[in-house]
C-alpha cells in the first residue's frame, strides 16, 4: 500500500510540480517555507485540488490520473487529514467530531460513538468526549483532530503542519505522543511542514520544496551535509557556496576559497559556522582562507552566538559568548575571517 | 505614578445633529403613542375587520417567507459558492428589489404576470389567475422580502470556513451530506436572521400588495393596507392602534436579531 505521487497542479499563478514516493509504514516529510507549495500537494493528494497533469495512485489504485481523466473524489479516497489546528467542527462534541467519518460513511450513530470513544480513549482524552472544540486546548484540539482522521481506518494520513499551532512549551511532549500514535499507524504518512526539527523528528526521509519543485530528499543530517540550495542550508543552519572549481581553488563570485578537496566544474562548497573564526587583527596562522569583513548582525542562540559577516564574501560564524564580548563584536565592527582548508567541503552542484 | 484617561469631550456640532437626526426617528413613534386611543385599543384590534386583516397578514407573511427560504438558500449558496460569469448582474438583479420603489415593483410584477404579461397570459390560460388574489399577495410580499434573506445568508457562506467543508470530505462526506451536516448547522444563525428580517420586511409591504394584489378584504387587504384604508376613510383610531401593533412588531425583531443581524451583514 504505497504511494506514487507525480502531482502538477496550476493554481492562481503558482504552479506545483511534484514528484513523491512513499512506502507503507513510513513518515515522509515534506519540508517548506509558506508558499512553497506544501499546502497544495497535500490538498492535491487528498484530491481537494485538481490536477492540471500527473498522476496519484496509492496501493495499486489510481486516485488520480489526468491523461485517463480519472479523479476519484476526496470522500472516495482512503485518505485521512489532519489539518493544521485541528480544523474540528465547531457545533459538534469531541466525539462527534471523531465519530464524524464513520457517520459519514453510513455507521449508525450509536456504533460510530462506540468506536469514537474507543479512539478517544487511545489518545486519552474520554474525559473530553462533551467538551466543544472551543473549550479545547491546543494539545487536546490536535489529538482528537488525530483521532478523528484515523477512525476510519485510512492507508495514506496526511498531516498538515501538525505542530505549529502548540506552544512550544508543550511542543515536546505532543511531539512524543504523535510519534508513538504515527508508529502504531500502518498505512502511509505523509507531513508537511516548515520546520526541520519537526521534519527530521517525526520522518525518516525529508523532501525539500522550494518554489514548487522539490530541491532536495534525504534524511536530515544528509541535507546538513550537503544542502542543495541557500534554502536548505539555512533551514540546517550552515553555510552554502556555489561556484566554478579548478583544481582546490573555488570562485565565489570573485573571492576564491581553497579547500582541501580538489574538484572541478559547478561545485557547492560548504563550510559550518563552527568553522569559521574570527579576529579583530589580521590573522598569521595556518588557514587558507582569510578574508575581511564586516559584523551585520550578532544572534544569540542557545549558549552560543550566530555572528553574520558581510563584505565580499558573507558567511555565518558561530563562536562563543566570551568571544563576542572579549573581540567586542557588535553591528559595523570591522572582523577577519579565517576557515581552514579542510573545513571546506565540496561536491559536484 | 497613576495613568488617567482624559476623555475628551464629543464636538457639539456632531452631537446636535446627531441629536436632531434621532428626532427625527423618535417623532413620528412619539406621535403615535401619545394619539393612541388606548381605552379602546382592545376593541379595535379585535373587530373583525382587524382581525381578518391580521390573519391575512400573518399567511401571507409566512408563506412569503417559506416561499423565500426555498428558492433563497439555493441562490445564496450558488452566489456564494459557484464563480461563473454574470454572477455580478445576477446578484444586482436579485438585490434590486429593495432598492427599488415597492410600487414599481408591483407594476412590474403585474405586467409580467398579468393576465396579458408575459409570463401570465400563458398562465392565465391554464387557469393560473395570480393579480389580485391572495397567491398574488404572497408573491409580492416575497418579491421584495427574499433579496433580504438572500443578502444576509450570502455573506454568511462567504463568510464560512471553507476548510472545514474540505475537512468534512476527507472525512467521507459527499457534498450532500456536507451541506447537511456541516454548511447548514453553521449558518443556522444567519439564515434564522435572515428568515426573520424577511417576515418582518414581507410583513410591512404595501405598495407592491395594492399595485399586484389590489385590496380586497379578507383576500389580500394585508394589515399595512388595512391602515391605508382606515385612515383614509375616517376609522383613524384603528389605524392607529394597528400602526402601534406593526410597530411592535418590528421594534421586536430589531431588538431580537440586534447581535446577530449586524455580524451577518
Amino acid at each position: 500500500m504505497s504511494l506514487h505521487a507525480a502531482v502538477a497542479v496550476e493554481r492562481d499563478g503558482f504552479d506545483l510540480d511534484v514528484t513523491l514516493d512513499a512506502e507503507q509504514g513510513h513518515t515522509v516529510a515534506v519540508l517548506g517555507a509558506n508558499g512553497a507549495g506544501k499546502t497544495t500537494l497535500l490538498s492535491a493528494l487528498a484530491g481537494l485540488v485538481p490536477l492540471a497533469r500527473g498522476k496519484v495512485a496509492l496501493g495499486g489504485e489510481v486516485l488520480d490520473d489526468v491523461s485517463t481523466g480519472v479523479h476519484v473524489r476526496p470522500e472516495d479516497r482512503p485518505v485521512g487529514v489532519m489539518f493544521q489546528d485541528g480544523l474540528l467542527f465547531p457545533h459538534l462534541t469531541a466525539l462527534d467530531n471523531v465519530a464524524f467519518g464513520l457517520r459519514a460513511r453510513g455507521a449508525g450513530k450509536a456504533e460510530a460513538r462506540r468506536v469514537a470513544g474507543d479512539w478517544l480513549e487511545r489518545v486519552g482524552l474520554t474525559h473530553r468526549s462533551a467538551a466543544r472544540p472551543a473549550t479545547l486546548s491546543g494539545g487536546e484540539a490536535q489529538r482528537v483532530a488525530l483521532a478523528r482522521a484515523l477512525v476510519t481506518d485510512p492507508a495514506l494520513l496526511l498531516l498538515d503542519e501538525p505542530m505549529s499551532a502548540l506552544d512550544v512549551a508543550v511542543r515536546a511532549d505532543t511531539r512524543r505522543d504523535l510519534l508513538r500514535h504515527l508508529a502504531s499507524f500502518p498505512g502511509v504518512r505523509v507531513v508537511v511542514t516548515h520546520d526541520p526539527l519537526e521534519a527530521g523528528a517525526l520522518a525518516e526521509r525529508l523532501v525539500v520544496l522550494e518554489g514548487g519543485r522539490v530541491v532536495q530528499t534525504g534524511t536530515l543530517a544528509e541535507l546538513a551535509a550537503r544542502p542543495r540550495t541557500q534554502y536548505v542550508a539555512t533551514l540546517a543552519g550552515t553555510n552554502l557556496f556555489r561556484g566554478a572549481g579548478r583544481g582546490h581553488e573555488i570562485d565565489v563570485g570573485g573571492q576564491a576559497l581553497v579547500s582541501a578537496t580538489a574538484l572541478d566544474g559547478d561545485v557547492l562548497a560548504v563550510v559550518h559556522p563552527r568553522a569559521v573564526a574570527l579576529s579583530v587583527v589580521h590573522p598569521e596562522g595556518s588557514p587558507r582562507n582569510v578574508w575581511q569583513g564586516v559584523v551585520e548582525d550578532v544572534d544569540v542562540v542557545d549558549d552560543r552566538c550566530r555572528v553574520r559577516v558581510g563584505g565580499v564574501l558573507p558567511i555565518v560564524a558561530e563562536v562563543t559568548a566570551g568571544s563576542v564580548g572579549a573581540l567586542d563584536l557588535v553591528a559595523g565592527r570591522p572582523v577577519w575571517v579565517s576557515v581552514k582548508a579542510t573545513e571546506v567541503d565540496v561536491y559536484p552542484a | 505614578m497613576a495613568s488617567r484617561v482624559r476623555r475628551e469631550r464629543p464636538p457639539l456640532v456632531a452631537v446636535v445633529m446627531a441629536a436632531l437626526a434621532t428626532l427625527l426617528f423618535v417623532l413620528p413613534l412619539a406621535g403615535l403613542v401619545w394619539r393612541a386611543p388606548w381605552s379602546s385599543a382592545w376593541r379595535v384590534v379585535t373587530s373583525h375587520d382587524a382581525r381578518q386583516a391580521l390573519q391575512l397578514s400573518l399567511v401571507t407573511s409566512l408563506c412569503a417567507t417559506a416561499l423565500a427560504v426555498v428558492f433563497g438558500v439555493p441562490l445564496a449558496w450558488v452566489q456564494a459558492r459557484v464563480a461563473y460569469r454574470g454572477r455580478g448582474v445576477v446578484r444586482a438583479l436579485t438585490l434590486l428589489p429593495m432598492v427599488l420603489p415597492p410600487v414599481v415593483g408591483g407594476t412590474a410584477l403585474l405586467l409580467a404576470l398579468g393576465r396579458r404579461g408575459l409570463a401570465g397570459a400563458p398562465l392565465d390560460r391554464i387557469g393560473v389567475h395570480l393579480p389580485f388574489s391572495t397567491a398574488g399577495a404572497v408573491l409580492a410580499e416575497a418579491f421584495v422580502a427574499m433579496p433580504f434573506l438572500v443578502l444576509t445568508l450570502e455573506a454568511g457562506l462567504r463568510s464560512a470556513d471553507l476548510r472545514l467543508e474540505d475537512a468534512a470530505r476527507t472525512l467521507g462526506a459527499s457534498r450532500a451530506t456536507v451541506f447537511r451536516r456541516v454548511t447548514l448547522p453553521l449558518i443556522r444563525p444567519t439564515l434564522i436572521a435572515g428568515a426573520v428580517l424577511c417576515w418582518a420586511r414581507a410583513l410591512g409591504e404595501f405598495g407592491a400588495t395594492i399595485t399586484f394584489a389590489g385590496n380586497l378584504p379578507g383576500r389580500t387587504q394585508t394589515l399595512p393596507l388595512f391602515v391605508y384604508v382606515k385612515l383614509e376613510g375616517g376609522g383613524p383610531d384603528a389605524a392607529i392602534v394597528l400602526s402601534l401593533v406593526l410597530v411592535a412588531v418590528s421594534l421586536a425583531v430589531l431588538v431580537g436579531l440586534r447581535d446577530r443581524w449586524l455580524r451577518a451583514l
